[in-house]
């Protein structure tokens, strides 16, 4: 789990020089120059491919890590934390591509984006279409965000117990993006720089922190108390 | 401090809950106006684009059409809708077929005679389409579009030439000499020449008298030329009221209809086509310019 947040770190930090790419400005800033156009298409399909990769890597860890908590046998909700997020991405994205298509059809009989005058009635289709998959998502990172927190308590560690509060408030925050514009399903995921922008992408980034030091503090702890047991136990 | 079990379960709950209803609240927040409410009244908008044509007209074998059954349709539902308490035409169409215009018209005029109408052409309101909003209370346009061409035409391809080359024979039996009146298998005698201007000016002088009836002409025989003018000679002319945007015709329906500032304009759509219609049919959704061997109310040469 360690390595996950580590993972989701770089995920957040690689996200900036999304960001920042030269596409964001929007494809018509180089639409003069057409190899400049395809070599900034080309960075940013290569950057995403590469964030993909890491965001799987980082979510199979995170399953993994689970896994293992809910062997050990220390809590039953550690298991129930295991479903949520070995399942809670996979709907979620099911949902998510579920309500493309079913805004793909609406758009095409003209629902989606019927005139009904000035006012955004795309937009809020869209954003209806796509709740439920990332209410998904936010569920199990509220779900993740619980048992890291109860992590960080009984071990002690209080980098992992503000990681896990600020790790639930960016599911928390979801309403608020909602608000402010359309969410972004990578935000959600790994704190990628967009969507409600910089209060997002930060408080990811400041929770994937958290967590990599919360959860290699931990490590160091329980193989510590287990080394003192051992240690008692021979004498 | 330490969680219990239940404790966990309780907060997980708990804030997936405070999740969800609050993302339903700020979705609901967002909501864009609602659909007029019950008496509260709207502007129907209904689209008149393209060659005007029935379905099954040669017309939309040649590319999109404005299907005149659709628009009947819609133009019928906002007749019978008593929300729709003004109705504005958007027109972008160089006209179609004579038969298509007529039932266009007849059912514009019915309209009219019930609650407000008013036309706004963005591009081309020209011929039978012109003839179709003549109805309407006011009619606006676009500063740039082109407006008028009031006449009729028709035309007659023919292949005898070419079936001569080919060494083709067509052998046509006929019960009357004027039966085959347009053949493209020979060339038109003075006497098919003579039929077919009647048509045209039998159904041309229909189309001068509804421009008269409905408009106050300032120079007919310009007019009635059957050349088209920009918006701003149309209204010199008298063929139009004014120049203006799409909101302009909005507002003066709002207006007329006696409706506030912020009644929704609301776009009629006909019903879905189906996915497989759509993806069977979309070689037709091009626009092609209209090659007619029946008699149009159409601007000549139809737009690219």
């Amino acid at each position: 789990m360690r390595n996950s947040a580590i993972l989701s770190l770089a995920i957040g930090l690689l996200s900036l020089l999304l960001a920042a790419s030269p596409l964001a400005g929007g494809p018509e800033s180089l639409a003069e120059d057409p190899l400049k156009l395809l070599a900034a298409l080309a960075w940013v399909l290569a950057l995403a491919l590469v964030l993909l990769v890491l965001a799987i890597a980082a979510w199979v860890l995170k399953v993994l890590g689970w896994w293992s908590m809910c062997r050990s046998g220390m809590r039953r909700f550690y298991c129930v934390t295991k479903y949520a997020v070995l399942l809670g991405p996979v709907i979620g994205v099911a949902l998510l591509i579920a309500g493309g298509v079913a805004l793909a059809l609406e758009a095409l009989r003209g629902g989606a984006f019927a005139a009904e005058g000035p006012g955004g009635a795309s937009e809020w289709g869209a954003l209806a279409y796509a709740l439920p998959g990332l209410l998904a998502i936010a569920v199990a990172n509220v779900i993740e965000g619980v048992s890291i927190l109860d992590v960080g308590l009984q071990v002690g560690v209080k980098a992992l117990a503000v990681g896990a509060a600020v790790h639930l408030s960016t599911a928390l925050l979801l309403p608020l993006q909602l608000l402010a514009g359309t969410p972004s399903l990578a935000a959600l995921g790994g704190g990628f720089a967009s969507g409600l922008g910089a209060v997002w992408s930060a408080a990811s980034a400041l929770a994937s922190l958290l967590l990599a030091a919360g959860f290699h503090l931990a490590k160091r702890k329980v193989i510590g108390s287990e080394a003192q047991r051992e240690a008692a136990g021979s004498a | 401090m330490k969680l219990s079990e239940r404790q966990l379960v309780l907060l997980s709950v708990a804030l997936s809950a405070a999740v969800i209803a609050a993302a339903l609240s700020a979705l609901a927040l967002r909501r864009p106006p609602a659909p007029p409410a019950a008496g509260a009244g709207y502007v129907a908008v209904v689209r008149i684009d393209g060659p005007i044509a029935y379905r099954t007209s040669q017309l939309a074998l040649l590319g999109s059409t404005a299907s005149v059954d659709d628009i009947l349709k819609l133009l019928d539902s906002a007749l019978r809708d008593p929300l729709a308490k003004a109705v504005v035409l958007r027109v972008n169409s160089p006209g179609g077929s004579a038969a298509a215009s007529e039932a266009l018209y007849l059912k514009v005029r019915e309209l009219a005679a019930a609650k407000p109408v008013v036309a706004y052409i963005e591009e081309y309101g020209t011929s039978g389409a012109y003839m179709a909003v003549l109805p309407a209370a006011r009619i606006l346009a676009s500063n740039s579009s082109i407006v008028g061409a009031v006449g009729v035409y028709a035309s007659v391809i023919t292949y005898s030439g070419l079936f001569e080359k080919l060494g083709v024979r067509v052998y046509v039996f006929k019960s009357g000499e004027l039966k085959d009146v347009g053949s493209p298998f020979r060339e038109p005698s003075e006497e098919d020449k003579r039929v077919l201007q009647s048509i045209v000016d039998g159904v041309f002088n229909l189309f001068k008298e509804r421009v008269l009836a409905h408009r106050r002409i300032a120079n007919a025989s310009e007019v009635f030329s059957g050349r088209p003018f920009l918006a701003g000679e149309a209204v010199e002319l008298g063929l139009i009221d004014g120049v203006g945007v799409l909101d302009d015709a909005i507002d003066l329906a709002r207006r007329m209809a006696g409706l506030p500032k912020g009644a929704p304009a609301r776009e009629l759509k006909p019903p879905s086509p189906g996915l497989l219609r759509l993806l069977l049919g979309g070689a037709s959704l091009a626009q092609m310019p209209v090659v007619p061997r029946v008699e149009v109310l159409a601007m000549w040469p139809p737009p690219g």
